[in-house]
């Protein structure tokens, strides 16, 4: 029995090794044990995350585990489930909720009537190790442990440092354990685990602020595992089994999409789009490592995971994923245009990533080959550029005690460091040719073929480049007589330094290794499903209708940005002070949020209206389908 | 490649930003000829270039030189990317990289007028860039974005989409009613206030080869099997879109940032949106 081949003892280290990491952090007491434990957990899971993408690219193109050799995971799974659906219903009446005690108990009733329906039996197979669940496993253990290494610093002072760490490790474990599921049971306690896990941490502070955004956070994705749960007994009534890979392919256009609706609903709470975005803008009250984690290596990922792991089954039924693309759509150029009026770097970093979600589910929907391959080069672009920008906020918190846009003025003197992984992250985000470029451009291509999207896109990028500007414009602006302090005498600590400096450096390397990202991971996926929608031979990428010469553009900026600050040195005379028509009244460089309170009032009630309408069109739509 | 056609290329790519400097030359005669005035001679943009050129450098930080170098690089490998008959779309990309470097540049320095006008440039760029966008994407939809590939017909299938691309060269050209960005009475050139000399030259080159790049899209309305026809045919289209925009800038007044952007997003997007809805209904084109 315990003769298991590579691939599998990885996955079970991968999914085991960081619970039993959260476990062992509580019982330190948050001096050098807790560091060496964290430690000796991320690395494990990073190494084991890389050997296992090697393994898979190498070797077999998709490998699949029972449950059998598993024993006892799978008794388990049925008695952690109903565990942790009773421990909702005491957080509930904990927290004086009487929402959260509905809920809960409802999937408690649901679990065990899946239970009954079930009988127990096991799914074969248990976990499916493909190249889109290899994707989530690097995303969630590399980044997820850069920002576990970032936290070890950061939560430095923190009177609870176990509690934390054991929430974060055990959020990564149950990460790795989602993606790899292909039982919807299993798939449900990892779900409802990091339910659990981003409830304590965004509460973690204790303060009112924060323990009313955990609750409202909590209320709302556990509502979404109620519609997972829901969604998998239908699974069951509908498709006899409860494993992922038993969706049907092929066009049920009757009441047999309801299922798949339901999780699809499922997925938008985790993924916060419209109309659930509230609770991830409030989850911003929590530390800032929280944040990066929610936002780029774990929940955030696991809906629009969950919507791409369907994008197949969804492409036969038209009228659900264009209801499905539509809500990303409007989720987008929403909270495109709603991020320019925000001054709080966090809420502007929250309201990207909403959008960048959006841009990703309006792909699943439009779910052309092209168009999933655009999801999941977004999905592992925009992870580590996130990272990149929420560590970097979180430094920068740490030294000035805002995390206000406008107190950043002249960062760029003043903190040259954490300047430059706020650029490079901006950059990676928005202009060509880095990281999230390439999918920009595909879902542009892809957009064609459903017209209406692109004018949402066409306003929505515009929308990021004024947001992201804003903010890196305010970054450069530096007073007259001030010398900048060069990269070496920034006065950062080393855990920052090479935290931060990693996630740069893999941006701009991912950036360049497009063309085999693409060929080694992306593609494998969507080939399996779809006739191939884009070539590459590493340094240009082509579709059916176009071309991107990747590398000869990286080349061409490196040239720029490298080449030009080393030609062009001015000499003394040559340097001047600004311009000012004679005035010497000092200027205040503040503003330019466009709309008032009111209006963005206004704006979140429409979006959530436009997304109410669309959810419930997705949920009758089955209904509608069979009727007529 | 044959070799005969690369050297064209290279000629064209060199030849369409000074093609572009002679036409704000006209403008600039023509604009005076409408105010009863005499004009400069149509050369005036190549002398003002060379005096730029000529002058001593100063500036105020290095940041500000390297923004205004990638400002031009991008705007030429956009054009360069358009003449080779790449993407359209990755050039339109790369175009509006350029923009936002000249952004960027403008808030490196810190003062009241150039950080004006940097946040107003950003409202032109959410302004014309959906435009331009979709007008991008309008004309690659029915085969290819390659422009070595786009052939024939686009001007009857999309007329409201040249339309649109009116007020779009009205915002880029800095004309009236939507010379928002460097308004010359308050902001006094807004995003280039700080730079001088032979800076300001390679901004102004950067606004060139953009230019360039943007008639380019738009020639491409028009095609002719006949190739004479078909670029005398894409040299009146350029023209008629500049003089309409030169009338534009002569009888109208500044209109506030507001205003502009919400003219690009209602109506210039709806020309597109109309233009295509008629299209789907009629797929034979609206002529």
């Amino acid at each position: 029995m315990f003769r298991m081949d590579p691939v599998e003892l990885l996955a079970v280290i991968l999914i085991v090794v960081p619970i039993l990491g959260g476990l062992l952090s509580l019982l330190t007491r948050g001096g050098s044990g807790l560091k060496a434990t964290v430690a000796m957990t991320t690395g494990i899971i990073s190494v084991s995350s890389l050997a296992l993408f090697l393994f898979i690219s190498s070797g077999s193109f998709l490998s699949e585990i029972e449950a059998s050799s598993l024993y006892p995971m799978g008794p388990g799974m049925v008695v952690v489930d109903l565990l942790l659906a009773a421990l909702f219903v005491y957080i509930g009446w904990r927290i004086r909720s009487y929402l959260v005690m509905v809920i809960a108990t409802a999937n408690l009733a649901l679990a065990i009537l899946l239970d009954a329906l079930t009988g127990f039996q096991e799914v074969s197979p248990a976990l499916v190790i493909d190249h889109l669940a290899v994707i989530m496993v690097l995303i969630t253990s590399l980044i997820g442990s850069i920002i576990a290494i970032y936290s070890l610093k950061y939560m430095e002072h923190d009177p609870h440092r176990p509690r934390f760490f054991a929430a974060v490790l055990l959020f990564l474990g149950s990460m790795n354990g989602a993606v790899l599921s292909n039982d919807l049971l299993w798939l449900f306690v990892f779900w409802d685990i990091t339910t659990l896990c981003s409830f304590l941490l965004i509460g973690h502070t204790g303060t009112d602020e924060a323990k009313r955004a955990a609750r409202w956070a909590l209320t709302v994705t556990l509502g979404g595992g109620l519609a997972f749960i829901l969604g998998t007994v239908l699974v069951f009534h509908y498709y006899d089994s409860i494993s992922l890979s038993a969706f049907p392919i092929s066009g049920a256009n009757d009441l047999a999409l309801l299922p798949m609706a339901m999780l699809s609903v499922a997925a938008l709470t985790k993924s916060a789009q419209a109309p659930f975005q509230s609770w991830l803008l409030g989850a911003m009250v929590a530390p800032t490592p929280v944040s990066a984690l929610l936002h780029s290596a774990t929940m955030v990922n696991l809906g629009v995971y969950l919507l791409i792991r369907m994008s197949p089954n969804l492409a036969g039924s038209p009228s659900l994923s264009a209801a499905i693309a539509l809500i990303g759509g409007v989720t987008f150029l929403a909270s495109c245009i709603l991020a320019i009026t925000q001054s709080n770097s966090k809420k502007v970093l929250a309201w990207s990533t909403i959008g960048n979600l959006g841009l990703i589910t309006m792909c699943v929907g439009v779910s052309t080959p092209l168009a999933v391959t655009a999801a999941v080069v977004l999905l592992l672009y925009h992870a580590i550029s996130k990272a990149l920008m929420f560590l970097a906020v979180g430094v920068v918190k740490e030294r000035l005690e805002s995390e206000d846009i406008e107190d950043m003025q002249g960062l760029r003197t003043s903190m040259p460091f954490a300047s430059t992984a706020l650029s490079i992250g901006i950059v990676t985000i928005v202009l060509p040719p880095f990281g999230m470029f390439a999918s920009k451009w595909l879902i542009s291509e892809a957009a064609v073929t459903f017209p209406f999207l692109m004018f949402l896109l066409g306003v929505g990028f515009a929308g990021m480049v004024v947001f992201y500007f804003k903010w890196m414009g305010t970054i450069l602006s530096v007073g007259p007589g001030v010398r900048s302090t060069p990269l070496k005498g920034d006065t950062l600590g080393r855990n920052y330094r090479w935290t931060l400096g990693t996630l740069m450096a893999g941006a701009v390397a991912l950036s360049a290794l497009i063309g085999p990202v693409l060929r080694y991971l992306v593609l494998p996926f969507v080939e399996r499903h779809f006739s191939l929608p884009v070539g590459t031979d590493d340094l240009t990428l082509f579709t059916s209708s176009g071309e991107f010469p990747v590398f000869l553009f990286l080349i061409f900026a490196a040239i720029i940005f490298l080449g030009l600050g080393l030609i062009v040195r001015p000499e003394e005379r040559e340097v001047s002070t600004a311009y000012a028509c004679g005035e010497t009244f000092d200027f205040e460089y503040r503003g330019n949020y466009y709309l008032g309170e009111e209006r963005v009032g206004q704006g979140i009630a429409l979006t959530e209206g436009a997304g109410t309408v669309l959810v419930g069109v997705v949920l009758l739509l089955p209904l509608l389908l069979e009727v007529l | 490649m044959d070799p005969m056609a690369l050297i064209l290329q290279i000629a064209v790519i060199i030849l369409a930003p000074l093609a572009v400097g002679l036409l704000r030359g006209v403008d600039r005669k023509l604009t005076a000829r409408m105010q009863n005035r005499r004009g400069p001679p149509i050369v005036q943009p190549f002398y003002d270039m060379v005096k730029l050129l000529s002058k001593s450098p100063i500036l105020i930080n290095n940041l500000q030189v390297t923004f205004a170098g990638a400002a031009l690089l991008f705007q030429a490998a956009a054009l360069a990317l358009f003449v080779a008959g790449g993407d359209l779309l990755i050039a339109f990309f790369v175009s509006g990289a350029g923009s936002i470097f000249l952004v960027l540049g403008a808030f490196s320095v810190r003062s009241p007028y150039s950080y004006l006008g940097g946040q107003r440039e950003l409202l032109a760029i959410l302004a014309y860039e959906p435009v331009l966008f979709l007008a991008v994407l309008s004309l690659g939809m029915r085969s290819s974005f390659l422009v070595s590939e786009l052939r024939g017909g686009l001007l009857e299938d999309l007329p409201l989409v040249l339309l649109a691309m009116v007020p779009v060269m009205v915002i880029l050209l800095e004309k009236s009613p939507y010379d928002v960005p460097a308004a010359h009475q308050e902001l006094i050139s807004g995003p280039y206030i700080e730079y001088s000399g032979p800076y300001l030259a390679i901004m102004e080159g950067a606004r060139w080869f953009q230019l360039a790049f943007v008639l380019g899209v738009i020639t491409l309305f028009v095609w002719n099997d006949n190739t004479i026809v078909s670029l005398l045919g894409k040299a009146a289209i350029v023209l008629l879109v500049l003089f309409v925009t030169i009338v534009i800038d002569n009888i109208t007044a500044r209109l506030t940032r507001e205003r502009m952007v919400m003219f690009m997003l209602t109506v210039g997007i709806a020309l597109v949106a109309v233009n295509l809805i008629y299209l789907t209904i009629f797929p034979e084109g609206l002529i």
